[in-house]
């Protein structure tokens, strides 16, 4: 490498070496963040296998219910086509 | 008995901390907390990221240091690695979303009392290092913010120092060729608009 590389390097760490300052985080977030990880009082939300069920449950239910919705409203509108049908030949 | 917990080292910590010992978990965030966060804030961006990620960091260390082995690594690579996953996780997740580019972000921190010049030249730099890859920005924070000598940054990327030190030369040069090309491409156009 040669002595104008070399020194092209050396400006770019030195650029660096002044730019990159260590930032800090904020002091309420830190102390926040502290009472979260050691109070063993704070609430946390967790995912027990009673949940996970009554869960899967309830998105079985809303499938099922929006296919009886679905059938149901595809009936009514097929009749309804029906009746308009025998009331314009009639 | 009262125990002086900021004296613990880091072992003997992470030792009460994986037998439940949530104070001395404590310590030994209260030790790190500052460095995994400037690492983040440089690799995200932005503050509000950088605070999620940090406390995500800290949560899921708690959530396995009674598993953690000890392989000769300091506990500042275990956290680091852990810091390098998630923001690597959040950059796929956010890849579509268009985010607020570092160096503006950056450059609003400081340029209260800073000539134009050097914000300038600030500005190029932090918008080239942005441009790196992923595992070259990593090694320029750990390096130049983090002040970590290369073995410690091969502890953290999983690589030896000489592959570290052969990096860092390959990132300068990248750096140099980008950040002149960035000069000279803005004294055309100052050339243009005279």
């Amino acid at each position: 490498m040669d002595k104008a590389s070399s020194s092209e390097l050396n400006a770019i760490e030195s650029v660096m070496l002044s730019s990159l300052q260590p930032v800090d985080p904020r002091p309420e977030f830190v102390e926040g963040l502290h009472q979260r990880l050691t109070d063993p009082m704070s609430p946390t939300v967790r995912f027990t296998r009673q949940y996970s069920s009554q869960f899967i449950l309830l998105i079985i239910a809303t499938v099922l219910s929006g296919i009886v919705f679905i059938l149901t409203a595809s009936r009514v509108i097929i009749s309804l086509i029906r009746e308009f049908r025998l009331t314009k030949f009639k | 008995m009262v125990r002086k917990v900021p004296e613990l080292s880091d072992e003997i910590a992470l030792k009460l901390a994986a037998q439940g010992d949530q104070e001395a978990f404590g310590v030994l965030y209260e030790r790190y907390v500052s460095r995994i966060y400037s690492y983040i804030y440089y690799r995200t961006g932005n503050q509000h990221d950088a605070e999620d990620l940090t406390a995500r960091v800290f949560f899921r260390a708690l959530r396995h240091v009674e598993n953690y082995k000890d392989r000769g690594l300091p506990l500042s690579a275990w956290l680091y690695r852990i810091a390098h996953n998630l923001v690597a996780n959040w950059h796929r997740d956010n890849s579509r979303r268009k985010e607020i580019p570092l160096d503006e972000i950056i450059l609003v921190r400081h340029s209260g009392d800073l000539p134009e010049a050097v914000l300038i030249e600030k500005e190029n730099l932090l918008h080239v290092i942005h441009r790196l890859p992923p595992d070259r920005q990593q090694l320029i924070i750990l390096k130049f913010v983090e002040h970590l000598s290369n073995a410690e940054i091969g502890q953290v990327m999983g690589r030896s120092e000489g592959a570290v030190k052969s990096l860092y030369h390959r990132t300068l040069l990248s750096l140099r060729d980008d950040f002149y090309l960035i000069l000279i491409s803005g004294s055309n156009e100052g050339e243009e608009l005279a």
